[in-house]
């Protein structure tokens, strides 16, 4: 734990406080000292009041305040509107502040500090500060906005039903998007900043009553104590938060969908939003929840049940099908039907690679084609496609390179690896996959099952936030009403409970008793009473 | 070195020094379909090869078989080459081992046994005792070998029935496979598996095997070898065969034909039970066999109306159907005392199962006590279904 040690310790020296004093200049003079040569800063510097008299500076970044704002609710309100307003008050000069705060500047959101190193940082974040002569306070006018992205359909976890708002950068946009669905006072939204140098805004969303106390806790303390420079994506922090760095395996959901995310809420999860980036954590994941499409949920329950279980088989696939195409034509052929048996064996007849060589070459160039079809631009994107299709599967065959079935066999995989609803889950099967492969070349079947023992083993032993990886197979707090949602997904009459694994609080969902419903709207049958 | 070191050296080479270590690709392989064994005959080789070196007394000492290997040719299978669809390979040798090693190197490659379908065993071997224990030894042996592979003894030698150019199915294997698959409707064929005939040697030393006969471009499998202390003794016909497998209860589709008021009337078998009893009568030794059909008119006669839909013609049919099976089992079985004293239906392990007292007694004098084992056979027949009548 020594590295982890070293990482979250704290930096004990935090940067001493700056008073901001009465003298409206030397205020001034320290913000553009501290902020040299930041050319995007704005200082304006403005007189109020009938005799022009009255000493005001505003600063701002430009392009992260909304100038529009600055220039009509607050510098003509201040410098022309004052100047028209007669003076009635006589001792209007000493409640000049209050008057200003109160009474001139047309924004919702207005605080006061007395901290210049508070307001580096507002100003830095977008806010915009108000300096007033003879005054040692300054005012901090919310101005924060900045060009961004609309709130676009996410491009990974498209369902076909269901809301396609997604994500974007700016995390109040995205906390606003959580909190349009669920309208509850429990649900809490903790900011904080993570970043010495970054000061990222960071969200930890959870529904008070629900949410497991102590997998918030260790949430909170495991922020609390990252101590790094900057937070460029919430992959920042999920690898700084996680259990297990050694795993394969994401410990972590993420997400680009709001509803996804009020649906872990609600199920008694937490959520972390980063600033800057539309990809929001879910913890605790297990990998019943990354097989979990929200889609299952808006669908009727055959369908999505039949979906569900068919990604597991998928996931599976993807997994073993190249090290069992190995396995069974290097060792194990009398596990083939006879025909099959001397079909492969005359497919291979002129391929000159052993069987372990070619399915590495084809995997690879899969990865390759993966890679290259994500940097290249949309429309050459498809060019690709036809390449490696062409080139790589009709032209191999032909040329005697790779036998057909193996063909088969690497486009099954690939297509089982893209049905999961988690991207993460399925790039660590990728990497599992070349390691099951190279047992299955050396160990036969033997070895594959060695791999798969070995996975399980690790599976087993894998916790997120404490709860077991692989619940709810194991783990003493999973019950039997928790399988409702893992192969099938159960009606939702049915799934009244939220997930027991999880220890959350005011366990029920759903009150609803069949037998009422039924026997008061008619027998279902059309038949009314 | 530290404790958790020394425990992972052990536990790694646990894993690592276990497993498959025979890899061979695929395509290496000769996937040997059928393969046929011959008792090597010094006088007739040296007849047809005339004065060759293969006949000096030396060499003929040491040739005990001839093994002939089938073993398709896959690339043509897989639609990719072209050729003779099946390779042929025969060599001569001292045991079965040393062959499958020497044409092996012969061939290049593997041969794999995995998928073999059928064993040969020509008619002379099959009449030697010493040569057949060494057959079934190796064929039990052999992890590779399928206990429901066929295991047919052929009417002459087996290398000339694999060496038959077949019509249809390119692989003879799997031809034979098939024909014994489609045989199944006319229980005339034995339907004996490598696996039944060594339980049965093991228990009573007898056995049916079917029989492989072959023409210019066809093979038939017809009747069956009994066996007898691991070495053919007698040939079975067809309807000998059938009468076997109904005491087997291995009777799935048959076809009896029986005469009622002058006509010929074919009876569909299509559900047979049959139940073993040994029961002791009187100080006699009683195998029951209690056998129930249902079956259905197959054929009739035409604008002959009416008859078809009574009760008492249909209970006629009926019972000429079960009259027939009684006459068939119980004639087999008395031969199979008499001619061969071959235990074929494994009597001695009902005795031992059922009456394990009597079984002590008799155990030892067996041979002697079998032809005096009395048979009844007690056939039902039902008959379901008349077909299409006016």
């Amino acid at each position: 734990m020594g590295f982890f040690d070293k990482l979250f310790e704290k930096n004990e020296n935090p940067i001493p406080k700056i008073p901001i004093v009465k003298d409206f200049q030397n205020n001034l003079d320290q913000i553009k000292e501290i902020l040299k040569d930041g050319d995007d800063i704005i200082y304006r510097e403005f007189m109020v009041g009938q005799e022009q008299d009255m000493k005001f500076g505003l600063v701002y970044a430009e392009g992260l305040a909304d100038k529009n704002l600055l220039n009509e609710h607050i510098l003509q309100n201040l410098m022309v509107l004052c100047r028209t307003a007669p003076m009635e008050v006589p001792d209007l000069r000493d409640k000049i502040y209050e008057t200003i705060k109160n009474g001139s500047v047309a924004v919702t959101d207005l605080k006061e500090i007395d901290d210049i190193q508070v307001a580096i940082d507002m100003i830095l974040s977008g806010e915009s500060i108000l300096l007033l002569n003879h005054w040692d306070k300054a005012l901090v006018i919310a101005t924060k906005g900045w060009p961004m992205r609309g709130v676009n359909a996410p491009d990974t976890e498209k369902v076909i039903r269901g809301p396609s708002d997604g994500f974007n950068e700016t995390l109040r946009v995205n906390t606003a998007l959580v909190r349009r669905r669920i309208r509850d006072p429990k649900f809490k939204i903790k900011q904080m900043q993570v970043g010495q140098r970054s000061k990222t805004d960071i969200a930890i969303l959870y529904i008070e009553d629900i949410v497991n106390k102590d997998i918030l806790k260790m949430v909170k303390e495991r922020i609390d104590a990252i101590d790094i420079d900057a937070i460029m994506e919430s992959g920042y922090i999920e690898q700084l938060i996680q259990d297990s760095w050694r795993s394969p395996f994401p410990q972590m959901q993420h997400t680009q969908r709001p509803d996804t995310v009020a649906a872990a809420l609600y199920e008694g999860r937490v959520a972390v939003i980063v600033d800057n980036t539309p990809f929001v954590l879910i913890m605790p994941a297990t990998v019943v929840t990354l097989i979990q499409s929200p889609e299952d949920y808006y669908e009727r329950p055959f369908i999505a049940s039949a979906i569900r279980m068919l990604r597991f088989a998928a996931l599976i696939l993807s997994l073993i099908m190249p090290s069992l195409y190995i396995a069974i034509t290097s060792y194990h052929p009398g596990m083939l039907p006879t025909d099959l048996a001397m079909y492969v064996a005359g497919s291979r007849a002129n391929v000159p690679f052993p069987a372990f060589i070619e399915a590495f070459i084809m995997e690879a160039a899969l990865e390759l084609l993966r890679e290259a079809g994500i940097r290249l631009p949309g429309p050459i994107g498809s060019t690709i496609g036809i390449v490696g299709g062409l080139v790589l599967g009709q032209a191999a065959v032909e040329a005697g390179i790779v036998s057909p079935l193996m063909v088969i066999v690497v486009a099954l995989t690939a297509i089982a690896g893209y049905s999961s609803p988690s991207y993460s889950l399925a790039i660590s099967y990728r990497l599992l996959r070349f390691v099951m492969m190279a047992f299955a070349a050396f160990l036969g079947l033997y070895g594959v099952i060695w791999v798969i023992i070995a996975i399980l083993i690790h599976l087993c032993n894998l916790k997120s936030f404490g709860v077991p990886y692989l619940s709810p197979f194991v783990g003493s707090a999973a019950t039997p009403q928790d399988f409702k949602d893992v192969f099938i997904r159960a009606p939702l009459r049915y799934m009244k409970n939220r997930p027991q694994y999880l220890h959350a609080g005011d366990s029920q969902r759903l009150a609803y008793d069949t037998q009422e419903i039924l026997t008061e709207e008619g027998d279902g049958n059309g038949k009314q009473k | 070195m530290p404790r958790w070191r020394k425990i992972s050296i052990l536990l790694l080479s646990c894993i690592l020094l276990t497993g498959c270590w025979d890899k061979v690709e695929i395509e290496q392989r000769a996937f040997v379909s059928a393969m046929g064994i011959d008792k090597f005959d010094p006088q007739e080789e040296q007849e047809k090869d005339g004065a060759e070196e293969e006949t000096e007394p030396e060499q003929i000492s040491r040739n005990r078989y001839i093994v002939t290997y089938r073993y398709p040719n896959t690339s043509v299978i897989a639609g990719k080459g072209e050729g003779e669809p099946v390779f042929k390979a025969t060599s001569i040798g001292r045991t079965i081992t040393d062959i499958n090693s020497e044409v092996a190197t012969k061939l290049g490659g593997n041969l794999f046994f995995g998928h073999l379908k059928l064993i040969v065993i020509g008619n002379s071997l099959a009449e030697d005792e010493q040569l057949m224990r060494e057959v079934f030894d190796y064929i039990e042996r052999n992890a590779m070998i399928g206990r429901k592979i066929h295991y047919m003894i052929a009417s002459g030698k087996a290398k000339d029935l694999l060496e038959v150019k077949l019509a249809r199915q390119p692989v003879a294997g799997l031809f034979v496979r098939d024909i014994i698959e489609q045989n199944m409707r006319t229980s005339q064929i034995a339907d004996a598996d490598i696996g039944y005939i060594l339980r049965a040697l093991h228990e009573s030393r007898a056995a049916i095997t079917p029989q492989l006969e072959g023409s210019e471009d066809e093979l038939k499998v017809a009747g069956a070898a009994v066996l007898k202390d691991y070495k053919k003794i007698g040939w079975l016909g067809e309807l000998e065969t059938g009468a076997i497998m109904f005491m087997m209860d291995k009777v799935k589709n048959t076809e009896i034909t029986v005469r009622v008021n002058e006509l010929f009337i074919p009876v569909m078998i299509y559900n047979s039970r049959t139940a073993v009893k040994v029961e002791v009568r009187d100080g006699e030794i009683y195998a029951v066999f209690d056998i129930e059909n249902e079956g259905e008119l197959s054929q009739h006669l035409f604008e002959l109306i009416g008859d078809t839909y009574e009760d008492e013609y249909l209970r006629d049919v009926a019972k000429a159907v079960s009259e027939k099976i009684k006459n068939q089992v119980e004639d087999t079985f008395i031969r199979s005392q008499k001619e061969f004293n071959a235990d074929l239906i494994q009597i001695n392990e009902e005795l031992r199962k059922h009456e394990p007292d009597l079984w002590d007694e008799v155990r030892d004098n067996w041979e002697e006590v079998y032809p005096k084992v009395k048979v009844e056979a007690n056939v039902e027949t039902d008959i379901r279904r008349i077909g299409t009548t006016r």
